[in-house]
This record gives C-alpha cells, sequence and structure tokens, in this order.
C-alpha cells in the first residue's frame, strides 16, 4: 500500500536505465587504498608490516576500543605502504596502500544456521565484521544498540532513494532479494522488534517485480519521482531505519563469516556514458570507477551524492569508502545568475518543515537576525527542494542554513517586533 | 596522490534546478491577455493594439534607463515590464490618447517598480498604480468611453466623441443600466480596451488557475464579497442579482481579480492569507465605488492591500503553524 505524501516536489525521472542494467564487477582494480580508521574518535591499529601480503577479507586493522570498527583488506595482494593525510571527513588518518594481485569471487562455504543468534550475539557480528550502515556511514552495531532502548516495534531498510539518480539499493536488492530480507531479519531480531519491512519508492514496472520477491508484509511502497520522501519521518520509523547494504551484509556475515568489504554505488549524470551500478572494493580510487562509466572528459565535474544535496569533489582521487552510494558526473555545472525573489511562495510551498524559506532569508539578507528566530531555520533539514524549485534560483536552502547559525544574534536593533 | 575531500568550492547543492524561470510567470500572464486585445480589436481595430506597442515600448526604454542609471543589467527578459504595460493599455479607454498610456507606464515602471529596486522588490502593483495615477491627474480622460458603433481610428486624438456613460458611471449616478445580461458577457458594453469581455476573461480565469499562476483563494474570495456587498447594499433599482450583474461586469472588477490580485511579487502566498486578502480588497473596491470620487476604486483598493500583503501572509502563516511547532518542540 502505498503512503500519503508530505509536501514536497517532483523531479524527473533519471535512473534509468542504471535501474534495469545488471550490476557491474569491474575486474581490472590494480591497487585499493584502504583508511585505517574505525569511528569519530577511536583509532586502529595496523596488525601487518609493510609489504606483507594479504588476502581478501583478512583483518587489517584492529580498533584501540571495543566499540570500534575493525578493517578488514577488501582485495588480495600485498600491502606495500601507509601514509597519513588529513581527511575533512575521517580526520586525520593512516592509509593503507594494497596492491591488488587477483580479483576473485570469493568462494561461498555452506550458510551456517543463524536461527539461534541471540540479540546480542548479532550485535557482536556485526561489530566483528565491520560492517558500515551505508545510509549515513556509521557502524550498525552502534545504531542497533542505539536503537534497543528505545523499544522499536518495526525496523526499516530504508531504499527510497528519493533523489535524481541514486538507485544502488534497488541494485542491492534485485542482486539478492532474500539475502536483504534475511539480514533485515537479523537486525529486527537485534533490536526485538516484531516487524520488519523494506521501504521503496519504486515504478510500477520494478514495483511488480519487486512484489514477486518480497511478501507484502514486508514491504513498504512509496510514491517514485517525489522529493524527498519523509514519510518514515512522519510514522516515526525513520531513527529505525538501516541501509539495505548493511542488512545484506548482516545477513552474510552471520552466515558465512564474511566481513563488508564491497559497496555498491551508482555512477551517472550527464557526463557518464555508460551509467551503472557497480560493486567495488572498498578503497577503489573514485577515478577508476569513473573511467569504468566513461566519465573521462577533464571539463566534468563531479558530485559526491546525488544532485539534490550532493557535494561538488575538488578532486576525484579519493578512495571509495562505506557511505558511498551515489557519484553524479556532470558536465561543468553550471551556475544559474540568480535574481531576486518574487515573492511567488513556491519555497514555501515545498517546504515538508513547512517554514517560509522566502521569509527567512529576506530576513536575513537584510540582517534583521533578531527576527529570524520566530520562522525556526533551525528546523531546516536542508533538502534544498526550496532551492530546487525557485524560479528566480535563489539558493534559498543556503541562505535558510546560515540563518539558523545567527538566529538571535542582534547586529541591529530595530525597535519593538510587534510582529514576532 | 590522494586529495582528500577538501570542500573548497563554493558552489553549493542543488546541482538541478526546476525548469521554472521568472519569465514563466509573466509568459502566463501573457498567454491570458492576448485573447482580450484580439478580441478588442475586433471591435475598436487596431488602435489596442497600437496602444499596447507603444506602451511596451515605453515600458522596455524606461526599465533600460533605470537600470543604466543604477548600473545594472537590464532584466527585461523577465517580462515582468511587458506585462506592466499590456495590464495598463487594458485598463485603457480605446479612445485614450497615446500619451496618456505612455504616462501611466512611465510612472509605473520609473517610479514604482525600478525606483524600490526592481521585479520582485516593488512593494505595490505596477499597473495599479500606474491607473491610479492618471485617474488622479486626468480623470476626465480615463473614463472616457465611446459609444457602441463610434469608428475608432488610428487618429492621434479624438474631438468630439461622443461618449456614453460606462455601466461603472451609471451606478454611480444612479441611474438604471440600460445593458441586458448578454451584452456584458459578450463586452458590448462601453469601457475599456480589455475589461468588458466578461466570457473571455472567464476563459483566461481558468487558464490561469489550471495554470496555477492566479489563484482562486483570491479571486473568488474577492468576487463573492463584492457580490455580497451588491446584494446588501445595491446601486440600482431592480432585483438582486441585476444589482450583482451590474457590479461585477461593470468597471475593472473582474479584470482585476484575476490579474491585479494575483501578481506574485506583492499578494500573500499563504492560502488563507490570500482568502482575507480577497475579502478584504472586495471590501476596500466597494467601499471606494460607494463613496469615492471616481466611477471605479479598484487600483486603490489594490494599492492599499499591497501594503497588507506581507503582513497578512505572516500571520496567517504564524497561525497555523506555529502551534503545531510549538507542540513539537514541548514533545
Ligand atoms: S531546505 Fe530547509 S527550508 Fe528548504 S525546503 Fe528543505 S527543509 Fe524547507
Ligand atoms: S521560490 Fe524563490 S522566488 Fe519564489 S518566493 Fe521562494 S525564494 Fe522567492
Amino acid at each position: 500500500m502505498r503512503i500519503q505524501k508530505n509536501r514536497g516536489t517532483y523531479l524527473p525521472y533519471k535512473k534509468e536505465p542504471m535501474a534495469s542494467l545488471p550490476l557491474l564487477r569491474p575486474d581490472h582494480i590494480r591497487q585499493v587504498i584502504l583508511p585505517i580508521f574505525s569511528e569519530y574518535g577511536v583509532q586502529c591499529r595496523l596488525l601487518l608490516e609493510k609489504d606483507s601480503p594479504v588476502s581478501q577479507g583478512q583483518l587489517l586493522a584492529e580498533p584501540l576500543d571495543e566499540k570500534g570498527t575493525p578493517v578488514y583488506s577488501s582485495v588480495s595482494g600485498i600491502l606495500t605502504d601507509t601514509y597519513e593525510a588529513e581527511h575533512p571527513l575521517l580526520g586525520k588518518t593512516t592509509y593503507a596502500i594494497i596492491e591488488c594481485m587477483t580479483m576473485d569471487e570469493p568462494e561461498l562455504d555452506a550458510p551456517l544456521d543463524t536461527e539461534d543468534l541471540t540479540a546480542e550475539e548479532l550485535v557482536a557480528i556485526a561489530r566483528e565484521y565491520g560492517i558500515i550502515d551505508e545510509i549515513d556511514g556509521l557502524p550498525l552495531a552502534n545504531k542497533l544498540e542505539g536503537m534497543v532502548d528505545l523499544y522499536p516495534t518495526c525496523i526499516v531498510a530504508d531504499a527510497i532513494e528519493d533523489q535524481l539518480y541514486s538507485c544502488s539499493a534497488w541494485a542491492t536488492l534485485r542482486e539478492d532479494y532474500t539475502q536483504v530480507l534475511k539480514g533485515l531479519r537479523l537486525a529486527a531480531r537485534a533490536i526485538h522488534a516484531a516487524e520488519y519491512k523494506i521501504a521503496v519508492a519504486l515504478t510500477r514496472v520494478h514495483e511488480t517485480e519487486l512484489k514477486k520477491e518480497i511478501p507484502p508484509e514486508h514491504l513498504q511502497t512509496f510514491e517514485p519521482d517525489f522529493y524527498p520522501h519523509k514519510e518514515l519521518d512522519d510514522l516515526g520509523l525513520a531513527p529505525f531505519s538501516i541501509g539495505v547494504q548493511a542488512c545484506r551484509a548482516l545477513y552474510r556475515a552471520a552466515s558465512y563469516k564474511e566481513p563488508q568489504t564491497e559497496g555498491i554505488l551508482t555512477i551517472a549524470g550527464p557526463a557518464a556514458s555508460l551509467p551503472i551500478n557497480m560493486r567495488v572494493p572498498f578503497g577503489t580510487s573514485l577515478r577508476v570507477a569513473l573511467e569504468v562509466c566513461g566519465v573521462s572528459d577533464p571539463s566534468s565535474e563531479v558530485l559526491l551524492g546525488d544532485s539534490m544535496t550532493g557535494l561538488l569533489l575538488d578532486s576525484i582521487d579519493i578512495p571509495i569508502v562505506p557511505g558511498m552510494t551515489c557519484i553524479v558526473g556532470t558536465d561543468a555545472v553550471k551556475t544559474h545568475a540568480s535574481s531576486p525573489c518574487l515573492n511567488c511562495g513556491r519555497c514555501a510551498k515545498v517546504c515538508h518543515k513547512h517554514l517560509l524559506p522566502y521569509e527567512i532569508a529576506r530576513r536575513f539578507e537584510n540582517n534583521q537576525y533578531s527576527g529570524i528566530d520566530a520562522f525556526h531555520p533551525s528546523a531546516c533539514d536542508g533538502c534544498n527542494a526550496c532551492s530546487y524549485i525557485c524560479p528566480a534560483k535563489r539558493n534559498v536552502s543556503e541562505l535558510v542554513l546560515e540563518a539558523s547559525t545567527v538566529a538571535g544574534v542582534i547586529l541591529f536593533d530595530w525597535g519593538p517586533h510587534h510582529d514576532e | 596522490m590522494i586529495g582528500g575531500l577538501i570542500m573548497t568550492n563554493e558552489r553549493r547543492a542543488p546541482f538541478v534546478h526546476h525548469m521554472a524561470r521568472p519569465v514563466s510567470l509573466s509568459l502566463d500572464a501573457f498567454i491570458a491577455l492576448v485573447p482580450l486585445f484580439l478580441f478588442s480589436t475586433v471591435f475598436f481595430g487596431s488602435r489596442p493594439l497600437l496602444l499596447a506597442f507603444l506602451n511596451m515600448a515605453t515600458a522596455v526604454l524606461c526599465e533600460a534607463f533605470a537600470c543604466l542609471l543604477l548600473k545594472r543589467k537590464p532584466q527585461i527578459k523577465d517580462g515582468t515590464s511587458l506585462i506592466t504595460a499590456l495590464l495598463i493599455t487594458g485598463m485603457l479607454s480605446p479612445t485614450a490618447p497615446f500619451w496618456l498610456g505612455m504616462v501611466a507606464t512611465t510612472f509605473a515602471i520609473l517610479l514604482v517598480k525600478m525606483a524600490f529596486g526592481g521585479t520582485g522588490r516593488n512593494l505595490f502593483n505596477p499597473a495599479a498604480a500606474g491607473i491610479a495615477f492618471i485617474t488622479q491627474c486626468f480623470p476626465g480622460l480615463i473614463f472616457q468611453y465611446p459609444e457602441s458603433g463610434f469608428e475608432v481610428t488610428n487618429a492621434l486624438l479624438f474631438q468630439n466623441v461622443s461618449v456614453s456613460p460606462s455601466p461603472a458611471s451609471s451606478l454611480q449616478t444612479g441611474g438604471t443600466s440600460s445593458y441586458l445580461w448578454y451584452e456584458f458577457l459578450l463586452g458590448q458594453v462601453p469601457g475599456s480596451i480589455a475589461t468588458t469581455a466578461i466570457l473571455v476573461l472567464c476563459a483566461s480565469m481558468i487558464f490561469l488557475f489550471v495554470r496555477k499562476s492566479a489563484s482562486p483563494a483570491i479571486t473568488l474570495s474577492f468576487l463573492a464579497t463584492c457580490a455580497l456587498i451588491a446584494i446588501a447594499f445595491p446601486r440600482v433599482e431592480g432585483t438582486w442579482y441585476n444589482s450583482v450583474l451590474l457590479e461585477l461586469c461593470s468597471g475593472y472588477l473582474i479584470f482585476g481579480a484575476i490579474f491585479l490580485l494575483n501578481d506574485p511579487v506583492t499578494t500573500p502566498n499563504h492560502w488563507l492569507a490570500r482568502l482575507f486578502f480577497g475579502i478584504f480588497a472586495g471590501i476596500l473596491v466597494m467601499v471606494f465605488r460607494h463613496i469615492g470620487r471616481f466611477e471605479e476604486g479598484l487600483c486603490f483598493a489594490v494599492l492599499l492591500m499591497n501594503t497588507l500583503s506581507t503582513i497578512l501572509d505572516r500571520q496567517c502563516w504564524k497561525l497555523l503553524h506555529n502551534p503545531k511547532r510549538r507542540k513539537e518542540e514541548m514533545a
């Protein structure tokens, strides 16, 4: 059953052909660069010496804290070097360079029985095998532990992907529906939730495909092309949502003792001549992955994340790490000349937080900081729907976000605020 | 060398935009105005088009001149000044001298629009202000409508125009109007260029409603208020629907309800604020008609309401959305 939507707007549908093509697994990766990093504030200790051979799935570094996440090698090869570099997302980090020798699909043993695993054991598995939730880049074990205390009744695998291009969650599902569902069931057991659901927003064709595989009681469908999908917030399920790749990884860790060493990401956009979903070992250089998809024009620019909320990358020589699920290559990003606000009110119409973006922006630009508080700019979650819809091409969301940092600051006193 | 994710870039998401441009707002109004002008050429020949063209040229020149003074790139592309010129033309008499519309347009663009900072920053509706200006300055010229059957040529000035009282003026003087209902619908009454053909106006209105460029909350609440007041305080003898028909179909009422009250810049955005905006504007118009000096006070009502629009907008938003948020914050 599809659910009533919140406020928002419709985006053009650009998920084809990626959503219909099979998953690609590039086989000529020469080198991976793995950040030896566990979690914010928790460093890792490298277990191997330089020039020692490593095999895929071998423990590379263990955390110095028992709550940290270990790092596993994502390929078989030789650990040639390590170096330190500043990483704005991860902080100061050590990287390990592994020259890749072979790239074979690992042989899997018969699955172990997972029926008797207790909640604590499942959380321990998630921690031991280094599973990171791709939705927010946080360790799955910590997320599950946090959820238990809230006594959830339902856990959701969030495969909604409401933005323009990304369909990596759909690709993950499509590759093996049952593994995701089984993993989600394990996650539900880990937090003592009775129900578990996969949330998707797919076109009819894909939805029919999915319905054949997943029983309806475990499916929650939403309207496609709509942005942003905040229904999970409205249903109170947003704190209990995890990624589908994490579900799959949890299942594979529990049944095959396989650590999470690979991620699935969508590479698409106007500059990509072969847009596709691909499965790559963590640590693969983004440059290599982009070349596979035909993003080779030096003038094209690359966004980390999708077009609505992504970041423009300065350099594509960065390793792919958990949490990167969509890369958009665009032709040189056009900067639209913005004109003054027309007061058309469209930004207020699409804001799912019921804010008045144009009013906040106007006050912010006029330095009327003292009155901004009454318009709650801090409630904005940066979905950028207002900037998308604005006919004057104003970046309203940025102004709202900046306004939230100055709310309450008084630069000039404009007299009594009778209208607040 | 691994560069890392150093975000020095100024350009921020979103990297896609909706295809709407400022010009798309004017385009809808333009499309809605075209049939009105075509219809008036059937009655009055090419003079309305000539007036429109002259006013549009004036508007563009004025905007370019103002931008030159402000050392700014002209934003003529967005089409708002052209719409202003067309709206002013629509409210002129077909026999109005050419300079009258140009004076109104110059006033509207230079003093009402560009002096406040151009598109989007104007406080008052430029077209309404332009017409209000010439109504004040040349009251004798603006409400002079030719008798039906009078041959309108492209002459520079008309001598001895056989003037006939418009329905609005007969309402004001208290006489009865001799026009039949279908004459109103077909625009066969003395009146301005684009404001008489009620049927065409209704078609334009529906088009703008469908395109969401005009808001039913404003237009319909405004017309309903006017109709109610017409019933309560009739100015003509006869049945109540006679009074409603005469009040609604005379003067600029429907034209203004569609075009002047739905200018995005100077009207509120919240639906509740729009409702109040329409109601208050309706009350004001009827008050002006009853006690005002001129036969049509719509432009003055629009200008007065423009000053209230931001406050209405904000207060209605607070009324509806703040209690909820307060509760959320408490929880
Ligand atoms: S970015 Fe903020 S203000 Fe803009 S629509 Fe989203 S929540 Fe509303
Ligand atoms: S959408 Fe843009 S032009 Fe319209 S009110 Fe919002 S900021 Fe102003």
